[in-house]
């Protein structure tokens, strides 16, 4: 029988997803803390950079037992955080004229995905555990 | 659609975690699929169909709403 489900990386790889996760944090905690003197505006890029490939791959690997239900809740939560997406996009500006009575949004795209992958992963593990 | 997998499940004296192992998919699937959360595919019906020794129409019915 054919087999429907999305093509995603063998489990393993979530730990290299949480190494990357931590080399990230680490990263973060050097330059909070000012131990070496390195140029923020760099070491910022490489640490989202760092952050989103670790929760690409997180998002990417099957979990302990990977299903047709888990499969389905994957799906869903890929087209909730589109949606969210979406909706920041649209609805960001006219929060943000209420707040700074600016309609511009200041938000990087890292800063966006971020949010994204945090939004996917809330609402998968959240189904996942009461749906 | 309602399902008596519970029912045919407790008739062969088994856990969920039996089923599942089964199955081939986790704990919280059969969870779902008992408490009518979740329909599975034709695979996995089938999958039950056999394992319950009953036909397909057995374990699963079409309600009004469906």
């Amino acid at each position: 029988m054919e087999n429907t489900h999305l093509k995603l990386l063998p489990h393993k790889f979530k730990i290299v997803g949480y190494v990357l996760l931590v080399i990230a944090i680490l990263l973060f905690g050097i330059v909070i803390t000012e131990i070496i003197s390195v140029e923020k505006e760099i070491t910022k890029n490489i640490f989202f950079d760092l952050i989103l490939i670790a929760f690409l791959i997180l998002a990417l690997s099957k979990g302990k037992i990977e299903d047709e239900r888990s499969m389905k809740l994957r799906l869903v939560a890929f087209a909730a955080t589109f949606l969210y997406g979406v909706g920041f996009i649209v609805i960001g500006p006219f929060v943000s004229i209420l707040f700074h009575g600016s309609f511009e949004i200041d938000i990087h795209a890292h800063q966006l995905l971020f949010t994204m992958f945090l939004w996917y992963f809330g609402v998968f593990y959240f189904m996942k555990k009461f749906n | 659609m309602k399902n008596s997998i519970k029912v045919e499940r407790a008739k062969k004296d088994m856990t969920q975690e039996d089923l599942a192992k089964l199955l081939g998919v986790s704990r919280q699937t059969v969870n779902s699929m008992e408490k009518n959360r979740y329909a599975p595919s034709t695979i996995l019906a089938l999958k039950l169909s056999e394992i319950f020794k009953c036909s397909v129409n057995e374990i699963f019915q079409l309600e009004e709403t469906d």
